[in-house]
């Protein structure tokens, strides 16, 4: 394994003057090729900003990113990003969506066949010529999972890819999406506040703390996959990331309130 | 529309039909053709009453008065209402269609025959100034030719002027949508000319351009130009930033955004952008060809006028209105197929 990407000494403050919020304040992380990373934490402690700045939709004022030790300086599709709402053309056919990629690469008329593909590896086989408005939340959060990775991004960044969905769709796509970084030995960075997610998913689970934000603690998972959701020690680690939760919220509100 | 889970499926018939919400039952639809009947046998039998009017001297002598066509018209409405039943028996879309519709269609045969009473019967209402549904009825097959050419006239103009004036806000709507510069500098006189009714430049444009058809479809070019590129250049702004920023990360390039994110967002305002042109090109050309033309329908609305020959202004209102609704019919039908993928757009 080495380093896939490096974020180093990272700060970033919105605002200006007495309105300012450092949403980030010199958080270093380093998440390697393959791995899977989740980063879990209260609202407003900085995740999705953090992983803006990996997708380079954004940049910091302070500190550096990297990806295979090039610096990263904007957006490309060598990270793909899935949002929260899925941000789907709402134009545009599923096939046409997930076909997106391929067609702004220049590359749809040698690589047309792999839309099918990947329409198949999110299993929306038949729903090819369905519009996004014709789709469960679920099935949208599906084509924009294989939007992205139809481009064979070096990391996938998820941003609460499941957060609007409901309990069983949810699990449904966890695991759907573990298939999928196994099956295609992907990098993932995940954004998530469901602690059962994380662990489900993740080599490792980089907890946030916020005003400011930064890294709280960064724990290794370390269980056998596939994971039961009902394992002893599944329990055991879910218990102590909700303590560590806990204690992350209740240290930052008083000391730390603008 | 409820999203669908299942795609391409016809939704199972709800309970009560928001759509066709009138009687389903056909009695509607029987009273209708009745009332065609009626209003045919209202002509036939009942003797018009002509308080002492003079043709020639009251009104023109060459009023058409024959009866023959109206009488055929209502004859055919309620024979072709009367074929369609049995055809609606077996296409339940159409025959819920006809059903809903049925009370409007028999509020039109009783209105048509409370309007030949009062005008060709009793006279209440007199000519020139209020023909008849048999006058104007008698009128425009007879001068079928000449009126032709006149439709012929708008239609020249008005397509030139929607087309020139279409491609001319789409191309400005971009770049005022997509280049700060042009927002810039164009942005706030779009703004200003865009609340100047078209018809107010007439006086400077046809002294401006020569020959006539030119200033006329200069005039329509205004018309239309401006409220698409307004409409053009508000959809390209309105596209969620999400969308943008999701292109990128797909490796979407600045021309990429422009063409396959920005353009297609600002679909549904086009659409709406070309219905309002429509309209306020239509009239501006009724206007402008009243004001000064030697042909089109505006032209002969106001020339007919002239000669006190109001069968032949009512008769070019509806055949301006056959036509505009054709127009309206054909933008509908190319609009529902380029925004489809629009929620709640589908079948209206
Ligand atoms: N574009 C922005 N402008 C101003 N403040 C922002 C902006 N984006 C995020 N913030 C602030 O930065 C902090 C971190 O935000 P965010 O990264 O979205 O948190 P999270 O995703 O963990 O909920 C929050 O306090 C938020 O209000
Ligand atoms: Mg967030």
């Amino acid at each position: 394994m080495s380093a896939l990407i490096e974020v180093r000494k990272v700060t970033r403050i919105y605002g200006e003057g007495e309105e300012t919020t450092q949403a980030l304040a010199a958080v270093s992380l380093t998440v390697e090729k393959g791995e899977f990373v989740s980063l879990i934490g209260p609202s407003g402690c900085g995740k999705t900003t953090l992983l803006r700045l990996i997708a380079g939709l954004d940049s910091p004022q302070e500190g550096s990113l990297s990806l295979e030790g090039e610096q990263i300086e904007g957006p490309s599709y060598d990270r793909g990003y899935v949002f929260q709402q899925g941000a789907l053309y709402p134009w545009a056919t599923v096939a046409d969506n997930i076909a997106t990629g391929l067609k702004a690469r220049g590359v749809y008329r040698q690589q047309k066949g792999r839309v099918g593909e990947f329409i198949k590896l999110v299993g929306l086989t038949g729903f090819e010529r369905s519009y996004p408005h014709q789709l469960s939340g679920g099935m949208a959060q599906r084509v924009a999972i294989a939007r992205a990775l139809i481009n064979e991004p070096r990391v996938l960044l998820l941003d609460e890819p499941m957060g609007a969905l409901d309990a069983f769709t949810r699990i449904e796509l966890q695991d759907r999406l573990g298939d999928l970084w196994q099956h295609l030995k992907s990098t993932m960075v995940l954004v998530t506040h469901d602690v059962d997610e994380a662990i489900a998913l993740s080599d490792r689970i980089v907890i946030m703390t916020p005003r400011p934000g930064r890294i709280a603690e960064i724990i290794d998972v370390g269980l056998g996959r596939p994971r039961s959701r009902s394992d002893p020690d599944f329990l055991a680690l879910r218990a102590r990331i909700l303590e560590e939760l806990h204690l992350a919220g209740h240290k930052a509100e008083p000391e730390f309130s603008i | 529309m409820p999203s669908a889970k299942t795609p391409h499926k016809a939704l199972a018939s709800p309970v009560s039909d928001p759509r066709f919400w009138k009687p389903h039952s056909g009695v509607w639809y029987a009273l209708a053709i009745l009332a065609f009947l009626a209003a045919l046998a209202a002509n036939v039998l009942i003797p018009a009453n002509i308080p002492g009017l003079l043709p020639g001297k009251d009104f023109s002598s060459d009023y058409p008065v024959d009866p023959t066509n109206y009488r055929i018209l209502l004859g055919a409405m309620a024979l072709f209402l009367a074929l369609l039943w049995p055809l609606a028996h077996f296409l339940p879309r159409l025959r819920q269609r006809l059903f809903h519709k049925a009370q409007f269609i028999f509020a039109g045969a009783l209105a048509l025959a409370v309007w030949d009473i009062l005008t060709s019967k009793l006279f209440i209402l007199k000519p020139p100034y209020f023909p008849g549904p048999v006058n104007i009825i008698a009128y425009i097959p007879t001068n079928w030719e000449n009126l032709l050419t006149h439709i012929a006239a708008s239609s020249q103009l008005f397509i030139a002027g929607m087309v020139l004036g279409t491609l001319a806000g789409i191309v400005t709507g971009i770049l005022i949508g997509w280049y700060k510069q042009w927002f810039y500098w164009l942005f706030p006189i779009l703004k200003f000319t865009g609340v100047i009714p078209a018809t107010a430049w007439m006086p400077i444009v046809t002294v401006a351009l020569k020959p006539a058809p030119v200033a006329m479809t200069f005039l329509l070019v205004i018309a239309s130009w401006f409220v698409i590129s307004f409409m053009m250049c508000q959809g390209m702004q309105s596209t969620p930033r999400a969308l943008y920023e999701v292109s990128e990360t797909l490796g979407a390039s600045r021309s990429f955004l422009l063409f396959h994110v920005a353009i297609p967002n600002a679909l549904p305002s086009i659409f709406t952008g070309i219905s309002t042109a429509t309209s306020m090109s239509f009239l501006t050309l009724v206007a402008a060809e009243m004001m000064g033309a030697t042909a089109g329908l505006g032209y002969f609305i106001n020339y007919s006028k002239a000669f006190n020959k109001y069968y032949q202004v009512y008769a070019a209102i509806i055949i301006m209105f056959l036509v505009f609704s054709i127009l309206l019919a054909l933008i509908d039908l190319i609009r529902n197929r380029a925004l489809r993928w629009q929620k709640g757009l589908v079948q209206q």
